[in-house]
């Protein structure tokens, strides 16, 4: 009785494990098609894949921080800046997202310096 | 009893490899494009007249321009008001053709300098004109006789060694250049000045040179439009990967 008891623990643990790593999988997937996209230009596939992912879950910084370069690229940089700045609340340490959101930062101070300029 | 802990073990260290090998992250190195600012700095809603280059602003319209923007009406009313702007058609182009062909052993010739100096009309517009910028090109051409002895490499098969030979060479040299002037017509004033060089060294008659160069031109005018519209910079962003 005890044996079968142990069997059917493991079992259950392995599936729930299971459609742990599936879930994973998939949000590995999707990030990587995302990156593969964009590498060859395909922003709107890329922003649809990753726009996807921050639906599911709105803390997955790394689909964050990749929509905001999705933003970047559409010349939207106060949604970049917004979500950069979402991305490195969720991951402080991180210097590739710190780096990025300095980047957007500088480009609308420089933006704005010019509007001052013009006016 | 040890088997359950094998197991307990194995299962465990599994769950971490999985777990790890989902969460490991690396990063990924993209480049996108976002666009910077132009050179020369010109108010998006001016009007830009291109004048007097040997083409015909009305034929083509890609010289015509606004940056990034169509051609509006305002533009097209100011090409069409000749009194004030003439924007001459190919006129400048046949004069210049009639006066390189009939030139033998030419010399500098500022040609459309020369037809400027006969129809200064920029000089014309005035505060009142519906004009903020004018574009002036100014072309000089110089053909130089570049004929001479150059020593050249001949293979002798009798001895079966290389033997130089000085041979007469028959070429003429062509220089050109290109003056481009951005006027400030509110300000009378001149805000920039681009000019591009080119010489080559050529076997070929002064005829067939002469479409090569005036393509050289049109491609000034194009490297300069460029240097004012918004330039594309590759700036590195960090996408994310899992």
């Amino acid at each position: 009785m005890k044996k079968y008891l142990f069997l059917i623990l493991i079992l259950s643990f392995l599936f729930t494990l299971n459609s742990c790593t599936n879930s994973n999988k998939y949000i590995k997937e999707t990030t990587n098609f995302g990156i593969k996209s964009a590498k060859k230009g395909y922003w709107k596939e890329a922003k649809f894949r990753w726009e996807k992912l921050v639906k599911e879950d709105p803390d997955d910084f790394i689909a964050l921080n990749n929509l905001a370069v999705c933003y970047e690229v559409e010349e939207d940089f106060e949604t970049a800046k917004e979500f950069y700045s979402r991305a490195l609340e969720l991951q402080p340490k991180n210097k590739y997202i710190k780096i990025n959101l300095e980047k957007v930062e500088a480009l609308l101070f420089a933006k704005e310096q010019d509007k001052k300029q013009t006016e | 009893m040890i088997m359950k802990k094998r197991i307990t073990l194995l299962i465990l260290v599994l769950s971490f490899l999985i777990f790890y090998s989902g969460s490991c992250i690396h990063t990924e190195l993209v480049y996108i494009t976002i666009t910077d600012d132009p050179k020369i700095k010109l108010d998006p809603d001016a009007t830009i007249v291109v004048h007097n280059f040997w083409l015909n602003a009305k034929d083509d319209p890609t010289l015509t321009f606004r940056p990034e923007k169509e051609i509006s009406q305002k533009f097209r009313d100011v090409l069409e008001q000749e009194e004030t702007l003439k924007v001459l058609p190919r006129k400048s182009y046949k004069r210049l053709n009639k006066l390189f062909l009939t030139a033998v052993e030419e010399k500098s010739l500022s040609i459309l300098s020369y037809i400027e100096k006969q129809d200064l009309s920029w000089v014309e517009v005035t505060k009142d004109e519906p004009c903020d910028y004018l574009l002036l090109g100014e072309t000089a051409f110089e053909v130089v006789d570049g004929s001479g002895y150059e020593y050249r490499r001949i293979y002798d098969p009798f001895s079966r060694t290389y033997k130089y030979k000085e041979v007469f060479v028959k070429q003429k040299i062509f220089n050109i250049k290109v003056t481009i002037i951005l006027i400030d017509v509110k300000k009378n004033k001149m805000i920039y000045e681009d000019i591009y060089n080119d010489s080559r060294i050529e076997a070929g008659d002064v005829e067939s040179n002469l479409t090569q160069f005036l393509w050289l031109s049109e491609f000034s005018v194009e490297r300069f439009i460029s240097s004012f519209t918004p330039e594309i910079e590759k700036q590195y962003r960090y996408l994310l990967g899992r």
